[in-house]
């Protein structure tokens, strides 16, 4: 068994954003340099970028080819080794993970994490590429396809609606209309949602993330250097990674790979589902959301629905989720989407979240995505459990 | 059957030929294998006709698709006779008529076309008395 | 020498001649026509029809020496059905593949080249498959007739469900119907290409069939009349004495251009006894084919022709459209 662990290594002592939507005016290098000067700015006592002494950049389908070098352009640093990451929609976290090791080992003091994605100057790309000419894999299968899939499987098997779904939108819509960063700030009833034409049946337009530009910077050191960063860094307890397919067995009514990242991250933290007060999980579309309740342990199979009825998961709740409108609201830059989550949490547990800080005084915080890869025929999930120092 | 990636699997596409775990009974598709997904190890695999009839694990409706994909199509995760899970497009059938459970029989279907020429497997439609 | 089996293959999807002419602004119209998915197609129709065969005459795919397709739509100057058939069979390796087509009496040349093999030896068991998606421009009189389908037969020498008593062929330059690639069918004056084109080889070829094989026109208990216009048949018919006994599905299914006689033929068999004969005539641009064949037995191939016949799902005019790719998409 493993020897070491990252529990307690690494803290975070910076991080930034740019406000998600449709940055026609904005390229992808410009993007990224903008998320990581807010994630520079962002650190208490400063942080000079000679300091930076490694790069990961994650990002699913850059513009100009696929090297770590995008990001040396965007922000002027050469001379350091910067590493690209691609890992569907788990880039943006696997690429922080991976910063987190080499950061543990102790190799580099301080590194920058940034996650990216431009999706809005080829629109319908990223489905053209899902859904055709794909003999073996896609057979017109889209990614609303492969969620819509596992809600069909769901609501048959739980005998839940889509009226019931559907909160997930109202709440994550809710919460995105207070969220200075979202793509989509405006709030929506059941009745939106319901009456939304349909994307892929039981799937309508509400039920899915939009398709967005974004980018979001974190920096991160050894964490017995956070002080001479800042006095109230968030250090990283947890983390999981692992991957799936639904061709091995199940009835679609789980993410399994979720359950495996979770139960690494869970253990290598110590801490139980029930110890997080706050959390930014992947509601690509309203059922991932509902499902990931259940695979992330925050409530038995089927069960899920509760803790919406009951008011546990809202901004003013127990365990609010996705405080920031997650993807549903704030979109869904692939590659920037699980920075722009650690992002959220880390000034949520700082107390800086502005609109949208929860009220519970959180300790304790949980990153989540779950993707599809190899033309949706496999999944792969990231999770991370964070700590207030 | 043209482009090298769709002609390493055409007899597979075109037959629903399949490769079975010796030790586990999983069934690969399309590409032979020789390390097993379910028993997470290197295994012997043997050649199977994966079997014409199914049942539907779970489907959409696709309403949104590129062009070249007549829309509303029902989609569907099938679970073949001999073992074998497959998605698949199921034809000449309501949306409304569709359930998890279906029974679904195999079909030979224009798939796409591919530079003027036309790539094909198979698609489902349901069993009718 | 005999049929070992026989499968069809009809598009479910028809739509009513009344609803074609009511797109058009014209009265009446009787009868139906059978439509090709978007994602059906020459190829995807003949496997199916040769899978159905197969299971038919219970051989495996390894058992055939020879695949014998014809096509006068699949859409390729260059390609092979015969091919597309084999792969999707499992027919690969030591295997004769010939693609015929240009006239929809290459069917029953098949058939010929076939026997011819089986005959000489070489091959024990022979596949003739046809399969057609005939095009046509909207608005056009062709357009009520043009149907879609497939059909085989797999031959031996052995016994089957029928035998093969002869042949009568009669050859000629006579082209009357024709379609430019990409292009829509086109034929010259209907009533010319008819009187001195399909009625005089007609004729001939029966008259060489009956001296051949020393039998009557009474004979037969049903005749099997192929030919790019399906009406044509059913005028031919009192010409040769044949008038009641002609079957046809082009009511129902409309003309599946090679694979229309197959259909037919396969027809005929479902509803004859054992002992009753079969006249099979084809006719295209080139000439014309007689066959006789008497039922030996009564098996159905499944689903059957009837079957098939009555599941359909009736289509309107934009919906076929649609289907036809005569609206892009």
């Amino acid at each position: 068994m493993a020897q070491h662990s990252l529990r307690n290594k690494v803290a975070i002592i910076g991080a930034g954003m740019i406000k998600f939507g449709e940055l026609f005016d904005k390229s992808f290098e410009t993007m990224i340099e903008e998320a990581y000067l807010n994630a520079l700015k962002s650190v208490d006592k400063g942080l000079d970028p000679k300091e930076i002494e490694a790069a990961w950049l994650g990002t699913l389908y850059p513009p100009q080819g696929n090297s770590g070098v995008l990001l040396s352009f965007a922000t002027g640093l050469f001379g350091i080794p910067v590493t690209r990451v691609e890992n569907a929609c788990a880039t943006g976290s696997d690429a922080f993970r991976n910063a987190c090791f080499a950061v543990a080992l102790g190799l580099y003091d301080v590194a920058l994490v940034v996650g990216v994605e431009k999706m809005r100057d080829d629109g319908g790309g990223l489905i053209q590429r899902t859904a055709v000419k794909q003999l073996w894999g896609g057979r017109g299968v889209t990614m609303p396809a492969f969620f819509g899939l596992h809600a069909t499987a769901y609501m048959h098997k739980y005998k839940i609606s889509r009226e019931e779904i559907a909160l997930v939108s109202v709440k994550n819509h809710r919460n995105g209309a207070l969220y200075p960063y979202a793509h989509y700030r405006f709030e929506c009833s059941v009745e939106d949602v319901l009456k939304a034409p349909y994307i892929s049946y039981p799937l309508g337009l509400y039920d899915c993330c939009p398709v967005t530009d974004g980018a979001a910077a974190v920096l991160i050191c050894r964490a017995e250097l956070a002080s001479q960063y800042t006095d109230k860094p968030v250090f990283v307890l947890g983390s999981g990674l692992a991957t799936e397919t639904f061709f091995r067995g199940g009835d679609l009514t789980s993410f399994p790979a979720t359950r495996y990242a979770a139960q690494q991250a869970y253990e290598m933290a110590g801490v139980s589902p029930d110890d997080i007060d706050v959390a930014e999980i992947h509601d690509c579309f309203s059922i991932t959301e509902l499902i990931s309740y259940e695979d992330l342990g925050f409530a038995p199979p089927g069960q899920g629905i509760a803790l919406l009825k009951e008011g546990i998961v809202q901004l003013e709740g127990s365990k609010p989720i996705n405080p920031s409108g997650g993807l549903l609201a704030k979109g869904h830059p692939i590659g920037a989407t699980g920075v722009a989550q650690i992002v959220e949490l880390f000034e949520q547990l700082r107390g800086q979240a502005g609109p949208v800080q929860v009220k519970n005084n959180p300790q304790l915080a949980l990153q989540h995505n779950i993707g599809i890869g190899r033309t949706a025929t496999g999944s792969v999930s990231c999770v991370h459990i964070l700590g207030r120092g | 059957m043209h482009t090298p990636p769709v002609w390493r699997i055409a007899r597979e596409n075109a037959r629903l030929i399949g490769y079975r775990c010796r030790r586990c009974g999983f069934v690969e598709f399309p590409e032979p294998r020789k390390t097993c997904k379910r028993c997470r190890a290197p295994a012997e695999f043997e050649e199977i006709s994966m079997g014409t009839r199914g049942k539907i694990v779970s489907f959409v409706v696709q309403h949104r698709l590129p062009e070249g994909f007549e829309t509303p199509l029902p989609l569907a995760v099938i679970d073949l006779e001999n073992g074998a899970r497959v998605y698949g497009q199921i034809v000449e059938c309501k949306p409304e008529e569709l359930t998890v459970g279906l029974e679904v029989e195999a079909d030979f279907r224009v798939f796409y076309d591919d530079a003027g020429l036309r790539v094909y497997s198979y698609k489902f439609h349901p069993v009718r008395g | 020498m005999s049929v070992v089996g026989y499968g069809a293959a009809i598009p479910r999807k028809r739509i009513s001649l009344a609803e074609i002419n009511r797109a058009w602004g014209r009265a009446g119209g009787r009868g139906e026509r059978a439509v090709a998915a978007s994602d059906e197609d020459v190829v995807t129709l003949s496997v199916t029809a040769a899978r159905r065969a197969l299971a038919h005459a219970k051989i495996p795919p390894t058992e055939l020496g020879a695949i014998y397709a014809c096509s006068v739509s699949l859409g390729y100057g260059e390609h092979t059905l015969a091919g597309s058939v084999a792969l999707a069979l499992g027919a690969e390796g030591p295997v004769t593949l010939c693609d015929l087509g240009l006239s929809t009496r290459s069917v029953t040349s098949a058939i010929q080249c076939c026997v011819d093999a089986i005959r000489s030896g070489r091959i024990v068991y022979g596949l003739v498959v046809a399969g057609d998606v005939l095009p046509a421009k909207p608005g056009s009189e062709s357009e009520l007739s043009s149907g879609a389908g497939a059909a085989a037969l797999v031959l031996g020498s052995g016994p089957g469900v029928a035998e093969l008593e002869g042949f009568g062929s009669h050859a000629e330059g006579f082209i009357g119907r024709y379609r430019p690639e990409g292009d829509f069918p086109q034929m010259d004056d209907e009533r010319f290409v008819f009187q001195q084109g399909v009625a005089v080889h007609v004729a001939h070829a029966l008259r060489r069939l009956l001296e051949r094989t020393g039998l009557k026109t009474d004979a037969f208990a049903r005749a099997v009349f192929g030919a790019p216009e399906p009406r044509w048949g059913a005028r031919v018919a009192p010409k040769l004495g044949l008038s009641e006994r002609v079957f046809t599905l082009s009511g129902e299914i409309g003309s599946a251009g090679c694979a229309m006689l197959l259909l037919d033929l396969i027809g005929a068999l479902e509803q004859s006894q054992p002992n009753e004969k079969i006249l099979v005539i084809s006719w295209g641009p080139g000439g014309s084919d007689a066959l006789a064949l008497t039922v030996r037995e009564r098996s159905l191939s499944l689903p059957t022709v009837a079957e098939q016949v009555a599941h359909k799902e009736l289509i309107t005019y934009p919906e076929y459209l649609r289907a036809m790719r005569l609206l892009g998409g």
